[in-house]
């Protein structure tokens, strides 16, 4: 999926899912945020996000060397997902489009299914825009 | 379980012997039958035929205290996992560890090798896996805590049931937590008071991550058991679902191979690895090999390795053993090797093949004994070869994250993580697995040798393997080494950190034997030197010390052939105690009371030669034991306690019960036990601990054993009097005077303290649960009284033995007893007691005028004692025997006894202590510990250091 895809999506209020380490490369094409290297990036299975909402800790997949910019966070998304290891962003939805994205592999193989909801969400969102 | 989609074994509830049968019918043969509610699965076992399965059934609905019996569908041969599991109240959930057991289901998995993480899952069954064990917990209902789900996986076509789960910490989880560095017990206890994994810190990073995450691990963990089937001849050591070892090691290396190895050596078994068992040029070799692979024992593991040094292939000892290809690939590349490595000479080994060799796991002294040279030649070599382990970091994380928590384990690699300190340094050396006769006293020893040195601003180092223990947790010391306690891998730490003083003297006799190794290569031992401690174990050197200070020991001779043997029996007279020398917990101990028997010991039960002697010393009858610990700083002796044994002299000291202070000692007597016991630890130049051991026969006071070190009795002692002997102990080898630390007198407490042995007796069907001089308690308890009888009742209420109050009571005593049995009798009565006895004890006692009924031995028809005891009729046995026949004939006595929880001694002192108890029954009250401490500090002379400092 390209990025000016994720646009026209958006755009049309299509449900969206981002993987946030390749949005993030180029943030501002859809304007989340800019990015920023990480010390040593997250690798590994068995890294815990929280989700802010519910207050549940996901154990996840992760492989990534860069992170979103907090102070560049763009005001039409919000964060709903954080790393516990350095409170990083995770996770962010879109404010008035039903898009959502990830940072970590949910696909999970190998690891946890901690993530996997994440999928029904997605499909939730289909189902409704269809229904 | 079939709510949330699991499978689990086809399996049936029984509350007889009836609903067993109906619910076997629908399962075959073999299955398995586990009592509900009994600890490690006892009473338990595996049933291949009909009369198997009512035996364990009808053993199983005793044990069980709600008469319940689960019987499972057998999966003998199935993979095993179990998964650690901490869930919080948000419904949070994490594995801590996952461990997969190297034997396959069949034997429990407390006595199956083990290794974290599990090694032979891909990634999509080790998450179904992580799944499944999820849900369990929400499924029953585990709100907050750790839990342990154990799986079984078909190797057949994986079909994955769930086996059982423990909704709380377990041996499993002790194990986990000290393979990962998560300390499962202390977060499961912060989460009942409510609080939330991400609210909580990972301590061993430091608290930089929270504690809601999954530790990731770069090593590999094997856990093995240790057994004592030497002490218990008569048990069937094949390993079943009823558990059996008493105790573990476990061991980390980079590789399985390295792993498994460093904890074979670290078992104390006497092998260093794979070391062979068969001799394969026997013609009974192949034979023998197939039927160990197929009935697992305690050494299954080392009979795989013989079995593809005999050149059996992989497939061969899969089929048999149904262990997994993965573990035994790695184990016949082991024997590749050794094979390969048997034929070079020690210069033969470049830096690379030397360094290879390390990498996977072989010791110095396995080398060694491959290349047919002495350990010291294969150090040289490997240290002219610059080739020396490097130690990482047990950290949670993978290193993901820097932890400045010095948990650490060797390795061969190139980046050394010890990172040792400049500071001033004391090593402990700890005990290693635990063994009946070496248990935990000596870890709480140790603990509190650590204690001490951390408070005395020293920088603490303990050097152990063993994962049950306290002074394995990573913050008992400093620094913790969790590593074998070989002379190898000890040197090897020493020369990283460079101690002031290495402490050997606190965890039983794995650190003394290497004494003198360790003071040979110049390592400075702290506190009593390895010469005293030869002294004091060198029966010939020590004889000489006791004449000098005219003491007395019982007749004695040390004698290295048979015919030795019984002429210096003739010479000192029988009854004898007969052992070999250098031993703890009275190993291969006996009492013989006649030439024919010493004959049959010196040439069966142990070997003779002039290289291992035998020591025979006169057995004192009738004798009364006295165990003495005390403290030395070089100038003076503080007496810990004496405490009085219970059973008479011949009972092992470790399973006698004792009382504190003396119950029946004259003060002279003390008074004169103390001038002796003072008087050799100044000969011995005694510095920390020493303990004796003393018997009292007519007045006279014979020294039996003296030994330098921590002993087990020091915990108790210290909880007597309300310091802690340990650790006083160790600042006196650290060069702070008695005087210095305020402790110059003996406390002696204003109430009795009973410690009482417990027995694993009912774990082994067949085994004759007398006491003797062998050691076979695997535990203690401890009542405290205003009187000796509430002391004594109380302790046998916490060991589980309560003494009744009314009913029958059943005698049988040896001839030598006879005279105190009216007494006894009388005594009995005049508590309200039925008497009941065989036809010599009770015709004593008619004779006295007493109303005793005749009851017939085993062997006089029916019905006879065991009906009597079966049928509920006896509710105190008091059976006292001697010589081997008679032993014998009343086996069966004692056997139903313990089969149907009847209480029962088998000594006379044991008898009257009971009526003691009996009589103080109404007396019985709770203590406070911190109270009667705080009174004993409180008294005029005694200086008021902090409470159990």
């Amino acid at each position: 999926m390209r990025l000016t895809h994720i646009q026209t999506f958006l755009e049309a209020r299509h449900p969206n899912v981002w993987d946030l380490s390749w949005t993030s490369i180029d943030g501002t094409c859809i304007r989340i945020a800019k990015t920023q290297k990480m010390g040593h990036g997250h690798h590994g299975a068995n890294h815990p996000v929280q989700d802010l909402k519910t207050g549940v800790v996901m154990i996840t997949s992760q492989n990534h060397g860069f992170c979103l910019d907090e102070s560049q966070l763009s005001d039409q998304v919000e964060v709903t997902h954080r790393s516990l290891f350095d409170g990083t962003i995770q996770g962010v939805r879109h404010k008035t489009a039903p898009a959502f994205g990830f940072q970590g592999h949910p696909e999970a193989s190998p690891g946890p299914h901690d993530v996997a909801p994440l999928f029904d969400q997605f499909i939730k969102s289909m189902t409704k825009r269809v229904g | 379980m079939k709510s949330i989609g699991l499978e689990t074994p086809r399996n049936g509830i029984a509350h007889s012997l009836e609903e067993a049968k109906q619910v076997q019918a629908t399962l075959g043969f073999p299955c398995i039958i586990r009592p509900s509610f009994t600890m490690g699965g006892s009473g338990g076992g595996i049933a291949y035929n009909r009369s198997e399965f009512e035996e364990i059934c009808r053993r199983g609905l005793d044990l069980s205290p709600t008469n319940e019996l689960l019987i499972d569908e057998s999966l003998i041969g199935w993979k095993e996992f179990e998964m650690e599991v901490v869930r919080d109240k948000n419904d949070n959930c994490i594995i801590v560890c996952s461990i997969e057991n190297l034997d396959p289901m069949g034997v429990h998995t407390g006595d199956s090798i083990t290794v974290a993480p599990a090694l032979t899952l891909t990634d999509k069954e080790y998450q179904r896996m992580r799944n499944a064990s999820i849900e369990v917990l929400r499924a029953i209902g585990v709100e907050t805590g750790g839990s342990n789900v154990q799986f079984g996986v078909s190797p057949e076509d994986g079909r994955m049931v769930v086996i059982e789960m423990n909704p709380r910490v377990s041996r499993s989880s002790a194990l986990a937590s000290k393979a990962t560095g998560f300390p499962i017990a202390r977060i499961a206890t912060k989460l009942a008071i409510g609080y939330t994994l991400p609210e909580l810190a990972n301590e061993i990073t430091g608290g930089v991550t929270p504690a809601s995450f999954e530790p990731a691990i770069d090593y590999i963990v094997t856990k093995i058991p240790r057994f004592t089937f030497e002490k218990f001849p008569e048990a069937d050591n094949t390993l079943t679902t009823q558990m059996k070892s008493v105790g573990e090691v476990m061991a980390m290396g980079r590789t399985f191979q390295e792993s498994i190895q460093k904890a074979l050596r670290g078992l104390e078994v006497g092998i260093n690895g794979f070391s062979p068992l068969v001799d394969l040029a026997d013609e009974g070799a192949l034979a023998l090999i197939q039927h160990e692979l197929r009935v697992p024992g305690a050494e299954r593991i080392l009979y795989v390795a013989d079995a593809f040094r005999f050149g059996l292939s992989l497939s061969e000892v899969g089929d048999l053993s149904s262990i997994d290809p993965w573990f035994l690939a790695h184990i016949e590349f082991l024997i590749e090797q050794e094979q390969q490595l048997s034929g070079k000479a020690l210069a033969d080994l470049d830096f690379d093949g030397f360094f290879e060799l390390k990498r996977q796991g072989f010791s110095d002294s396995r080398m060694a004994e491959l290349l047919q040279v002495v350990e010291a030649d294969v150090r040289a070599a490997r240290l002219e070869l610059g080739i020396k382990p490097v130690y990482k970091r047990v950290d949670s994380c993978a290193a993901e994250f820097a932890s400045p928590t010095a948990y650490l384990y060797s390795t061969y690699e190139t980046v050394c993580e010890a990172a040792p300190t400049s500071r001033e340094k004391i090593m402990v050396l700890g005990g290693g697995p635990n063994r009946i006769g070496q248990g935990i006293e000596f870890d709480y020893c140790c603990v509190h040798a650590a204690l001490a040195m951390r408070e005395g601003g020293y920088e603490t180092i303990m050097i152990n393997c063993n994962p049950e223990t306290v002074s394995t947790d990573f913050d008992t010391s400093d620094r913790l080494y969790f590593e074998p306690l070989t002379l190898e891998d000890v040197l090897a730490i020493v020369e990283i950190e460079q101690p002031t003083g290495v402490i050997i003297q606190f965890g039983g006799q794995t650190p003394l034997k290497l004494a003198r190794d360790l003071e040979a290569a110049g390592v400075k031992i702290i506190g009593t030197s390895p010469d005293a401690i030869d002294k004091a174990e060198d029966r010939e050197r020590f004889q000489q010390m006791l004449h000098q200070l005219g003491l007395k020991q019982p007749a004695n001779r040390i004698v290295r052939t048979v015919e030795e043997g019984l002429v210096g029996a003739a010479e000192i007279g029988y009854p004898l105690v007969v052992r070999p020398s250098y031993v703890l917990g009275g190993r291969a101990m006996e009492i013989v009371h006649k030439a024919s028997e010493l004959e049959y010991y010196l040439k069966n039960a142990v070997v003779v030669t002039p290289d291992s002697p035998v020591l025979l010393d006169r057995f004192l009858d009738l004798a009364i034991e006295v165990d003495v610990d005390a403290v030395c700083d070089g100038e003076q002796v503080v007496i810990g306690a004496i405490m009085q044994h219970i059973e008479q002299a011949g009972v092992h000291s470790g399973d006698s019960a004792c009382s504190l202070p003396p119950y029946s000692l004259s003060d002279e007597l003390i008074t004169e036990i103390e001038v002796q016991v003072v008087a050799m630890a100044m000969a011995l130049e005694v510095v920390g601990l020493m303990n004796v051991q003393l018997a009292v026969q007519a007045g006279q006071i014979f020294v039996l054993e003296v030994n330098p070190r921590a002993s087990r009795t020091v915990p108790f002692v210290s909880k007597c009097i309300g310091r802690s002997l340990a650790k006083i102990a160790a600042r006196c080898m650290a060069g702070t005077s008695l005087k210095d630390q305020g402790f110059t007198q003996q406390i002696k407490p204003d109430y009795f303290h009973v410690k009482e042995a417990v027995f694993p007796f009912g774990k082994f069907p067949g085994v004759d649960p007398i006491l003797g001089p062998e050691m076979k308690s695997t535990g203690e308890v401890m009542g405290i009284g205003r009187t000796f009888g509430e002391a004594y009742g109380k302790a046998q209420l916490g060991a589980d033995d309560e003494i009744p109050a009314q009913g029958r009571v059943f005698l049988s005593v040896r001839d030598p007893d006879k005279d105190q049995l009216v007494g006894i009798a009388k005594d009995l009565l005049d508590l309200g007691f039925k008497l009941c006895a065989t036809r010599g004890t009770a015709s004593v006692i008619a004779d006295a005028g007493l109303t005793v009924e005749v009851m017939n031995k085993v062997m006089e028809g029916r019905p006879n004692i065991t009906d009597a005891i079966k049928n509920n009729e006896i509710n105190f046995i008091i059976n006292t025997t001697e010589g081997q026949q008679a032993i014998k004939d009343s086996f069966a006595i004692r056997r139903n006894a313990l089969q149907h929880n009847v209480c029962y001694t088998t000594t006379m002192a044991g008898g009257r202590a009971s009526i003691e108890a009996l009589r103080h029954r109404a007396e019985m009250q709770v203590y406070c510990l911190q109270e009667m401490h705080a009174a004993l500090l409180d008294r005029p002379g005694v200086n008021t250091m902090k409470l159990g400092s």
